[in-house]
This record gives structure tokens, sequence and C-alpha cells, in this order.
């Protein structure tokens, strides 16, 4: 992928950020819930039905974040490798790694949430 | 070398010249203060996101008894909920400076327009109100993490 490409991807996933993460800590407020901390706010009752409700928008977070991030990241690392061919080959194949992890990860969160008791 | 207000520095090669875009003439460069600052809180978000997606899977994982043991945590003052203030400054700070760079890099908005070069050779970029939106993001990172830390300790 040539890095217009990979640059285009930064400024997409940021733009998709702006309104996805303002959302994801929106919900964290106390008073939204009529609760007194933060913790509260995280309640299994009310994580579950989050994640119920609005799981595409936390799959399409994910995606934006982790991509966002690990990207960023790479950048930040082959500036450092310089033209260190193999360094460089190397870092690449270890942010797709990483980026397939977290998003592993991340689905198992959402696919394998337990029924509430 | 220096020339008025701006200062070239020699092409170097090593380790250290890896180290130059974070700390190039910093003095008098809110850009250059914003862009190693968001470097900086950009590696923190990196670790605080591979963190918090292996976190948030915990009711996946071991159930939701887990989950109200380990969301706890975040209660009071302790170095988990340290490190999460810390995380969440960090997100402050990238959120908003990532929406200055939105506007002024994709959008070009307050960089000026492009001009000849003459006398005193100040960029059209230093006469934009681009560097005001820097401030801007300093102190609103300041007054919305100072909220944050209201939310997590105060309340």
């Amino acid at each position: 992928m040539k890095a217009g490409a990979i640059a285009l991807i930064q400024y997409a996933t940021a733009i998709l950020m702006v309104f996805l993460v303002a959302w994801h800590v929106a919900v964290r407020i106390p008073w939204l819930y009529g609760v007194e901390d933060l913790p509260s706010t995280m309640s299994p009752e009310i994580i579950y039905d989050e994640v119920r409700r609005f799981w595409p928008l936390l799959i399409l977070l994910s995606i934006a974040v982790v991509v966002h991030g690990v990207n960023g990241l790479r950048g930040i690392l082959l500036e450092w490798a310089g033209s260190n061919e193999r360094l460089r080959f190397a870092i690449n194949i270890l942010s797709i790694l990483a980026i397939i992890a977290l998003l592993i990860v991340a689905v198992h969160t959402i696919v394998g949430l337990p029924e509430l008791g | 070398m220096e020339r008025g207000r701006f200062r070239f520095l020699e092409n170097r090669l090593g380790i250290i010249a890896s180290l130059y875009p974070w700390v190039i003439d910093i003095r008098g460069n809110p850009e250059r203060i914003a862009f190693t600052l968001h470097r900086i809180t950009g590696i923190i978000l990196v670790g605080f996101v591979a963190i918090h997606i292996v976190s948030t899977n915990t009711p996946a994982r071991a159930g939701w008894e887990a989950w109200v043991e380990e969301v706890q945590r975040l209660s009071g003052v302790n170095p988990i909920s340290v490190l999460f203030f810390i995380a969440m400054g960090a997100f402050v700070f990238h959120s908003l400076n990532g929406i200055r760079l939105l506007l002024v890099e994709l959008l070009a908005l307050g960089i000026g327009r492009p001009e000849k070069p003459k006398p005193p050779y100040i960029p059209p970029s230093l006469k934009g109100y681009q560097r005001t939106l820097i401030y801007i993001v300093f102190i609103l990172s300041l007054v919305i993490w100072a909220l944050m830390g209201y939310v997590m300790f105060l309340t």
C-alpha cells in the first residue's frame, strides 16, 4: 500500500473517531444514568445493554482506534528505523499482526458477551 | 544557525537524528510542542487502547463477577485510577489536537494563502489563526482534563 493511501486511512479513521470516541466517552458521564460515580456507569446491566444495542458502533470504533493507533506508532517506528529494510519489514509485519490480534479480542468481547445472570 | 525568529538546523546522522523531529527548535514554537505532545500522547494511547481492549474483554473471558471487580479498581485514588487519569489526559490532548490537525492539514484552515516570499520573510502560516488554535487546544485540554479528574476522584 502506498504511503499516501496509509495517510488517507489515518485521516479517515481520525474523522470517524471524532464522533465515535466522543460518544464512547460521553456515555460514561455519571449524571446520564443518575448515578454518582464513574464505576457505577459501568455496571453489568448498563454495559450489557450498551453492547447489545450499539455493537456495530463498537466494532467500527474498535477498527478505527486500532488501525489509527497502530498505524501511527508504525509511522514513528519507521522514522526511527531509517533505511534499514529488514527493520522496516519487521515493523510492518508486527503492525499488521497487532491490528489483527487486537481486533480479534475486540470482536470476542462483543460476540462472547455472557447473558446477565 | 539562527536567522531572526527562525532557526535552521544542520543535517545530522545517527540515533540523535531520529529524535530530531521531537526536539527540533522547540523554543517559541508551539507547533513543535504540539507535535511532540501529539506523539507522546499517541504512544501512551496505543498502550492504553491495547490494555482497554483486553480489560473490556473480561466479561467474555471471565464473567460478570470479574468485570465488577475490575471496574471497582477505578474507585478512589489508587495506581490504576491514576494511570487511567493520565491516559485520559493524553486522550483529551490527542483528540483536541487531532481535530486541530484535521482543520489545518486537511481543510487548510488558519494557515493563510500562499504568497511570494518578501522581507521580513514571515511565512503566511504564522500570520493565520492556526497558532491561536494551538493555544485554544492547550487551554481546553487542561480544562477538560481537570473536569475528568473531578468526575473520577471527587464524585
